[in-house]
């Protein structure tokens, strides 16, 4: 799953940081509830990209695989050659 | 002049520069008669042609013209001011463009420049993407990270299952149903997975 744009990248980074806040905020205490929260969290960031131009995420493309942009770098800066 | 496209794309060659930094450009005197201006006043006004296309589109001209004065020698062994201009290659790109089409040589110029233009630009566009998701995913491990210390301080014990919660809100669906509907194989993890610490 490492086939991720950039959007979809930062809608999970948003949820991430969104959701551990609000445990912290809510001071959740029990397991249910925080898996209440993560999903709460997701559909609100689902909402606002749905609200933006309609897209949804699932319907988002394949990108190439980030693991091999990062050993192809990696290559690259043996060989000497700056990125 | 023989005119066959790969000549003039030798003289071209013949005449690009490069600076320490690796930026190739061409001087202005040098690629006047290769464009078969003969006149210099007359080839400044392409130029500047150029210069207003270039600020017309999202270039700061600044950085692909940079005009200079060179002293000469002239008959009598004084020395004379002869104006140049320094031209990266998307500045004689946007000069082949408002050069005098009827020209066979402005025809070849145009595609020795777009080109590789274009090339550069795509090439160029496509690292800097691969470079913002490579940095996205590392921030996203790093925050997804912290998620899993707040939820195992908000007694989650069942990691995936919590994880899975994220993912049934954010797409509707689980991550096996996500995986199936975007038609990946299993490899690798979730996005940006991490263990619980």
């Amino acid at each position: 799953m490492d086939n991720v744009g950039r959007l979809e990248l930062s809608a999970h980074d948003f949820k991430a940081t969104l959701a551990e806040e609000r445990l912290k905020r809510d001071q959740v205490k029990s397991e249910q509830r925080a898996f209440d929260t993560h999903r709460k969290v997701g559909e609100e960031v689902r909402q606002v990209m749905a609200r933006d131009d309609g897209v949804k995420p699932e319907d988002l493309p394949k990108e190439p695989s980030i693991k091999r942009i990062v050993q192809k770098q990696r290559k690259a800066l043996k060989h000497g050659k700056t990125k | 002049m023989p005119l066959d496209y790969f000549s003039f794309a030798k003289g071209l060659d013949n005449k690009r520069k490069t600076t320490e930094a690796g930026i190739e450009y061409w001087m202005a005197r040098d690629l006047m008669p290769i464009l078969a201006y003969t006149d210099w006043r007359n080839f400044c006004g392409v130029i500047q042609r150029a210069i207003a296309g270039c600020a017309s589109g999202n270039y700061d001209p600044h950085n692909h013209f940079v005009e200079t004065d060179e002293m000469v020698l002239i008959g009598s062994g004084a020395q004379r001011e002869r104006g140049d201009w320094f031209l990266t290659r998307l500045a004689c790109d946007l000069i082949a463009m408002n050069a005098d089409s009827s020209k066979p040589e402005v025809g070849h110029a145009l595609i020795y420049f777009a080109g590789q233009t274009r090339r550069q630009e795509i090439r160029e566009r496509l690292l800097t993407d691969e470079e913002k998701r490579v940095q996205l995913r590392l921030r996203l491990m790093d925050n997804n990270r912290r998620l899993a210390g707040a939820a195992k301080a908000a007694g989650v014990i069942r990691y995936s299952i919590f994880q899975d919660a994220g993912y049934r809100g954010l797409y509707g669906m689980s991550l096996k149903e996500l995986r199936a509907r975007k038609n990946l194989l299993s490899v690798g993890g979730p996005i940006g997975q991490c263990r619980p610490p």
